[in-house]
């Protein structure tokens, strides 16, 4: 057997895989009567990726493809130049043992997934992008492009690491409008002032719905959990922006009326967990998973995946091109939480923001092993959160399914003591 | 010139094969039942018996697998797993095959065996504490399936996403199964997850002991396609099955082992 074949037949192997994992997490989803009916267009998305994810991205076929990776690279520029955006982070236990192969032990399983992905034809979108578009955000991040650019075709965006200061954001301008040019070149279509105001409106429609969804959430008792929150949010990345505003809006009305009809997705008194750190991509659901299945309730996250990925607007929508693409490159750049900049402030300042408006009792602080930004934030967010009365369970994980079950006995034992402070807040 | 026997007294079945010199001339295979060695005189007698033979043209006997102690009128033992890469070796160059790998799956256990450039013995692992990986499993699946044995490998091939089985202990698989039944689920798709859970284990071990291509599958589960498919899947590499009966294969090995012995005086391991 030669090598084009072995690698034929891996490619088999871990799409089999890979559809088995899809199947796993959906069967017993589609048999929960009590979910809301609207998250079927989502599941639909997720379902394509036992079928190689063909009809996950939603573009037309002249459209051009443009890889993002983190939260960085502007989309309103993408769609301003004609072309469909895909957010490529990963999340495939399946595709980490690929990546390996170039990657050291110590790399996070996120980056190893992604680079399994677009090495081997498993999921085709990884294949078809015409370009992708890679920050230089963590070390991982930093080597992603040398890595992978035999296989597609890259450009790397240099990213600020303080980015309070006028140098900064001069410096992050400069990467964004070289990055419109590289867009331009592919898309062959020019981002002229009115495309980029389209597509600015376009987006700032999502985040309207983006953000009802995240207040509706804010109802006790919830009506929707935690994973699903972070589903609708990861549709995001394959879906044309205005497709996906339909839909959350539909998923919306429904969620209100659950409200007024005070129909709960939990018991009452359910544990209300807020979680942070390393982003969580499908299917690396294990710890929600586990959450929910105890009983627990994720009311809120902060994930770049999830209720971070459409929070900070652009801030002027008119005006001459070079003032919107200003306003663009700041809306990326100046509110992000990301661990990769030098302070924590913006994100502490969100966390704790969030804990009060889900009141959520408790934090988990998500690590995927190798993630350096969050490994060497928690302590600083421990101290945080410390003073500040809320108990924290860290978790360092990866994407293998193996630590499950020790996951489930440190999770529900959080959760106990959790519930054992209520009774003591109330006596 | 002379006839030579290998009987291998496994958990599950007793197999005896005949040879001539090199040459297989018959073999059979029957349940063990209580009393291993009245099982294995038995099924020498008739296995003679339907090849028209005296039994006294047998030069020499050994015997292997579990039981092969009991076996009082063998003229020696082996352990199965030599016994097992001699019948390995021998089919695969019967065929023009160099056999790096092994991988057996009996009634109680399975194992999976790397061989050097030589055909010698360089790394085996064994599974014989759980039956989650054995024959066994397979049969407990098909009492709970109603189904034939011989029907699960093709069963198997009609699945398009096999189900996972995440239970990695039989009994809990077991139940396990018996859920997914209920929950009205597929009896192919539950019959290829199942192979590909074994699947999955032995590629675990092969990976362990190394794995090097020619890749030698015997044992009664070595006949399930479906079986030796995820094997092939999981391992990405093709597997070679030896045709007609995979269960002999061992007991092919401890006749060439009497052979060799009587004629070379080699690979005794104990003469009873
Ligand atoms: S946290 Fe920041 S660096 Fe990490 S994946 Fe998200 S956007 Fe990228
Ligand atoms: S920020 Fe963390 S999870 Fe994201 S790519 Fe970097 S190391 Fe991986």
């Amino acid at each position: 057997m030669d090598k084009q074949e072995k690698r034929k037949r891996l490619a088999k192997k871990i799409q089999l895989n890979l559809a088995m994992t899809v199947g796993e997490i959906f069967d017993p989803i589609d048999e929960d009567t009590t979910r809301p009916k609207k998250m079927a267009y989502f599941d639909r998305i997720f379902k394509t990726f036992t079928q190689g994810g063909e009809g996950a991205v939603n573009r037309k076929k002249t459209q051009k493809l443009i890889g993002t990776y983190c939260l960085f690279v502007p989309e309103e520029i993408i769609y301003a130049a004609g072309g469909q955006p895909v957010r490529l982070c990963a999340g495939a236990y399946e595709s980490v043992e690929v990546g390996e192969e170039f990657l050291p032990d110590s790399a996070c399983p996120m980056v190893k997934s992604e680079v399994g992905f677009t090495t081997l034809p498993v999921l085709s979108f990884y294949q078809q992008c015409d370009l992708v578009a890679i920050p230089a955000s963590c070390d991982w991040k930093a080597k992603m492009a040398e890595i992978i650019h035999d296989y597609v075709p890259v450009v790397m965006l240099d990213m600020p690491k303080v980015k309070e200061g006028e140098a900064s954001r001069a410096f992050w301008l400069s990467e964004v409008k070289r990055f419109t040019k590289e867009v331009e070149k592919v898309t062959g279509m020019r981002v002229t002032r009115s495309r980029l105001r389209g597509a600015i409106q376009m987006i700032q429609k999502a985040q309207v719905q983006f953000r009802r969804f995240h207040e509706i959430r804010k109802a006790e008792p919830p009506v929707i959990h935690g994973r699903d929150a972070l589903e609708v949010l990861n549709a995001y990345f394959y879906d044309h922006v205005e497709s996906w505003t339909a839909a959350m809006a539909t998923l919306n009305d429904e969620l209100e009326e659950r409200v007024n009809n005070r129909e709960s997705v939990a018991k009452p008194m359910a544990t209300r967990l807020l979680i942070t750190g390393s982003p969580m991509v499908f299917p690396n659901w294990k710890i929600p998973t586990v959450i929910e299945e105890l009983g627990g309730v994720m009311v809120a996250d902060e994930f770049c995946t999830s209720n971070r990925y459409l929070h900070d607007k652009v801030a002027v929508d008119e005006g001459l091109l070079s003032d919107m693409l200003h306003a663009i490159a700041d809306r990326y750049l100046l509110p992000s939480c990301c661990p990769i900049f030098s302070t924590t402030i913006d994100r502490r300042d969100r966390l704790l923001q969030l804990i009060k408006d889900y009141r959520a009792e408790g934090v988990i602080y998500h690590i995927l092993k190798g993630c350096h930004p969050y490994d060497v934030e928690t302590r600083i967010i421990e101290k945080l959160l410390q003073d500040n009365g809320v108990p924290m369970l860290k978790i360092e994980t990866d994407y293998s399914p193996q630590d499950v079950e020790q996951l489930r006995t440190r999770i529900e034992a959080f959760m106990e003591t959790l519930k054992g402070q209520r009774h003591k807040e109330k006596s | 010139m002379s006839y030579y026997a290998g009987i291998d007294i496994g958990s599950a079945t007793t197999k005896v094969a005949l040879l001539f010199e090199e040459k297989i001339v018959g073999h059979k295979v029957a349940p063990s039942g209580v009393h291993c060695e009245e099982t294995a005189r038995k099924v020498l007698a008739e296995l003679c018996q339907d090849l028209d033979l005296e039994q006294s043209v047998i030069t020499n006997i050994t015997a292997t697998g579990y039981g092969r102690r009991m076996v009082k009128f063998a003229n020696s033992t082996i352990s199965e797993i030599s016994a097992n890469v001699q019948g390995a070796i021998w089919y695969g160059s019967q065929s023009g095959q160099a056999i790096r790998t092994i991988i057996n799956i009996g009634g109680q256990d399975s194992k999976v065996i790397a061989l050097d450039d030589q055909g010698v013995t360089k790394n085996f692992a064994m599974n014989d504490k759980c039956a989650a990986g054995t024959g066994r499993f397979l049969e407990t699946l098909c009492r709970i399936m109603e189904i034939n044995i011989t029907e699960l490998g093709v069963l198997a091939l009609q699945s398009t996403v096999p189900i996972r089985i995440n239970s990695t202990c039989a009994v809990f698989a077991e139940s396990e199964v018996v859920s997914l039944l209920a929950r009205g689920k597929k009896k192919a798709d539950i019959i290829a997850g199942a192979h590909h859970g074994i699947a999955k284990r032995l590629g675990r071990m092969t990976k362990r002991v190394g794995l090097e291509d020619t890749v030698f599958f015997d044992g009664g589960p070595a006949l399930n396609i479906g079986l030796r498919k995820a094997l092939e899947d999981e391992l990405i590499t093709d597997i070679y099955v030896p045709p007609e009966v995979p269960q002999v294969t061992t007991a092919v090995g401890a006749a060439l082992i009497a052979r060799e012995q009587k004629l070379f005086g080699r690979h005794v391991e104990e003469v009873a």
